[in-house]
């Protein structure tokens, strides 16, 4: 039987820890899954993948060292989750690719905090894109349409639908690395 | 990088221009949180698995009556576990109905509401609907190890929540679901035509010839290390396997890792523990003594049966998997359907199996082939799986999605196409194959199939062209990559190109379609080509 100050004092302990990790959770399941979007996941998929990292890293009890540290943490469970869906699915990805997807996600993003900086800059990329191209844009993000849809509407074959919205990406792309000073790809 | 940034942008323009921000999950988290850590009323709290502390030395006699004590409360404890279980097993409001469980395709068919999905079990909150029994705990729930707490991934393949139905259970429903004709079709390397048996030619007469053991299949795969032994009957001594040797009716299996047997028609058992096979050429039974046995069946015309105990299931032409649990077994359908009396069990459902029939069904869902087994031999075998769920629903260019199915056709050219998942294209290998379950109505001269590879300017459509596909009946269709071609260049496919679309032609338009359950991309072991193949 357990002595009713250690029980109390464990209770205390048990408070603090889950108020400490819901502070976390707040701060950093965005994050989380938003990089496993980035890794491939459907948005379901995300949701779920999400929620087993946190509850992987619940049960792991891990020290919270600073925000970069649980971040990556956090990262390397998802990361871990996803390979693991993966798999049973039968899909095949290798771990390196993965970890090679993690420093590009490190390297393009940084930090949650910086993820507005990119949507801002999105934004002005975007004012960019006009036209034939800018429809294209809208109707496949802002209306959801398929590229065969999309196709039809524009009275586009679905081939060149795919080709135009490969060029515009990669305009905005140009756009973001002049805007946020990332890497210029040399081979472009 | 390039392609990361544009993947990068590609998620700034989803959330920017489509709404697709990350939904708040916080709530979800922490309830489950609190549902594993079992935070009870009076407080007392269990939430991290801790390694258990390293054992002081102990004199024999302290060891001897300790393992007594825990072997008895061992007992106990799943004695009274088993007894729990039982006890609300029948929830049926009327027992006269048959009980239908909606199958994940059922659910797939719903509109995308990610955002109020729950995700996770949330006990706080009283769910209006029938819920499916209560969740027993899992008697495995502390095998888990926990994780040291450095920043590592834990990476242990058991899904970690304690009550992992990944949606909440709806009612049981009995709405349409694609009616599956659990039709036996041959699997074989082409177009597998539901071909008569070879026929039973066996008198009625009991008093027969004396009996010589049946040839069964063969063993298609054993893993590294498996160590796979066998032996006729149970007085005798366990032999290592041999490549290459009969499966006989009545050979005991034992294997360390995962190893798989064959049946001349294509149907396949993954295995590992101890399992006893018996048959001819109508039946396969599976004595299970101990681990799992995953069936991958379709299109058989067998009936299998598994059995542990006095549980026994028998079932055709589906994707089962029998694991031992206790006395019990454990039932997970992972595609078709199973059904013991008038409880049926869909894809993506589990159950526990005794000689009382099913009980303690579960809605699983996609967590069903995280199984070790099914994903070890997924790993194995399979390249890609697309089961068709709600995600390929905007991959799929021909073809209207309901239900986990595609159907399309009529004057379309294309009467099925989809674009493999961002990522995921498909390299072709040696021995590669694809296989899929789909239904032809009209088109009775045959149809083409076809995999695009390669960007806009250097594309390159490789098809194989077949005759004689059943009609308007469930097949399975199963075709070696090797068969592809580029009928433009009169170039065959080879190793190393890279598919990333999936198409399907039929030959006669006019009131004429196909519906596709799922395709998957695999590769034969190198021992299994066949000489036709």
């Amino acid at each position: 039987m357990l002595n009713p100050a250690f029980r109390g004092l464990m209770q205390v302990a048990s408070i603090d820890r889950r108020t400490t990790f819901e502070r976390i959770v707040h701060a950093h399941q965005r994050g989380v899954w938003r990089y496993l979007r980035f890794l491939g996941c459907s948005r379901t998929e995300a949701d779920d993948l999400t929620q087993e990292t946190f509850l992987a890293a619940w049960k792991a009890d891990f020290d919270e060292i600073n925000e970069a540290a649980t971040a990556g943490y956090l990262r390397t469970v998802a990361r871990s989750r996803f390979l693991m869906m993966l798999r049973a699915k039968g899909r095949r990805i290798s771990e390196t690719d993965l970890v090679e997807v993690d420093s590009d996600w490190v390297q393009l993003v940084d930090n949650e905090d910086e993820w507005d900086v990119r949507v801002v800059a999105l934004e002005e990329c975007l004012q960019g894109i006009q036209g034939k191209a800018r429809e294209v844009i809208d109707m496949n993000y802002r209306q959801d349409l398929r590229y065969a849809d999309i196709a039809g509407k524009l009275g586009m074959k679905s081939e060149g639908v795919r080709t135009l919205m490969k060029r515009v990406i990669a305009k905005l792309r140009e756009c973001m690395e002049r805007k946020l000073e990332w890497p210029v790809e040399k081979n472009d | 990088m390039a392609g990361r940034k544009e993947r990068l942008i590609h998620l700034l323009l989803r959330e920017r221009l489509g709404g697709h921000t990350p939904p708040d999950l916080s709530r979800n988290i922490m309830d489950s949180l609190d549902a594993d850590s079992r935070v009870g009323a009076d407080g007392h709290v269990a939430p991290v698995r801790k390694l258990p502390p390293a054992p002081k030395p102990i004199s024999p006699w302290m060891a001897v009556a300790a393992a007594i004590a825990v072997v008895a409360a061992l007992t106990l404890g799943v004695s009274a576990w088993l007894l729990n279980r039982d006890a609300p097993v029948e929830p049926t409001p009327t027992a006269d109905d048959p009980k239908i469980i909606p199958s994940q395709q059922d659910r797939a068919n719903r509109e995308d509401t990610p955002f109020e999905r729950p995700v996770l079990p949330q006990p706080n909150q009283p769910d209006p609907r029938p819920a499916p029994e209560p969740e027993p705990e899992k008697p495995d729930d502390t095998v888990e190890t926990p994780e040291p707490p450095k920043p590592e991934p834990e990476p242990e393949p058991e899904p970690v929540k304690p009550d992992d139905t990944v949606e909440t259970p709806e009612p049981p429903n009995p709405e349409p679901e694609p009616e599956v004709k659990p039709e036996p079709v041959k699997p074989d390397d082409t177009v597998e035509t539901p071909e008569p048996q070879p026929e039973p030619e066996r008198p009625p007469t009991e008093s027969d010839t004396p009996k010589e053991p049946v040839k069964l299949g063969t063993v298609l795969y054993v893993a590294e290390k498996g160590k796979l032994t066998y032996r006729l009957g149970e007085d005798e001594k366990w032999q290592d396997w041999v490549a290459g040797s009969a499966v006989l009716s009545g050979m005991h299996f034992k294997v360390k890792r995962p190893a798989a047997i064959e049946l001349p028609d294509g149907a396949r058992l993954y295995f590992d523990g101890e399992i006893t096979v018996r048959g001819d050429d109508t039946t396969l039974e599976v004595d299970i003594a101990d681990e799992q046995v995953y069936f991958d069946v379709y299109g058989s015309k067998r009936e299998f049966t598994v059995r542990r105990n006095d549980a026994e299931l028998s079932f055709r032409d589906a994707e089962v998997l029998a694991e031992r649990s206790g006395l019990r077994l454990n039932v997970t359908c992972l595609g078709g359907e199973v059904s013991v009396g008038e409880v049926i069990l869909k894809a993506g459902w589990s159950a526990s199996l005794s000689e009382k029939g099913f009980s303690r069904e579960k809605f699983e869902g996609a967590r069903a082939r995280f199984n070790p087994l099914v994903r070890n031999m997924d790993s194995a075998f399979v390249l890609m799986r697309e089961e068709l769920n709600a995600d390929a629903r905007e991959r799929v260019y021909c073809g209207e999605w309901k239900d986990g199915v595609v159907k399309g056709g009529g004057t379309k050219e294309t009467a099925f196409g989809i674009e493999f998942a961002e990522g995921q294209e498909v390299e072709v290998q040696d021995r590669g194959y694809v296989r899929m379950r789909i239904r032809v109505t009209g088109s009775e001269d045959g149809l083409s199939i076809g995999f695009s590879s390669g960007e806009e300017s250097e594309w390159t459509y490789f098809q194989s062209h077949h005759e004689r596909v059943p009609n308007g009946e469930w097949t399975i269709l199963r075709v070696p990559l090797s068969q592809l071609k580029d009928d433009g260049k009169s170039k065959y496919v080879w190793p190393g190109v890279k598919l990333h679309k999936f198409q399907i032609v039929l030959w006669t338009k006019e009131n004429s379609y196909v519906e596709v359950d799922w395709f998957e991309l695999g590769v034969d072991p190198e021992w299994n080509i066949k000489e036709d193949k």
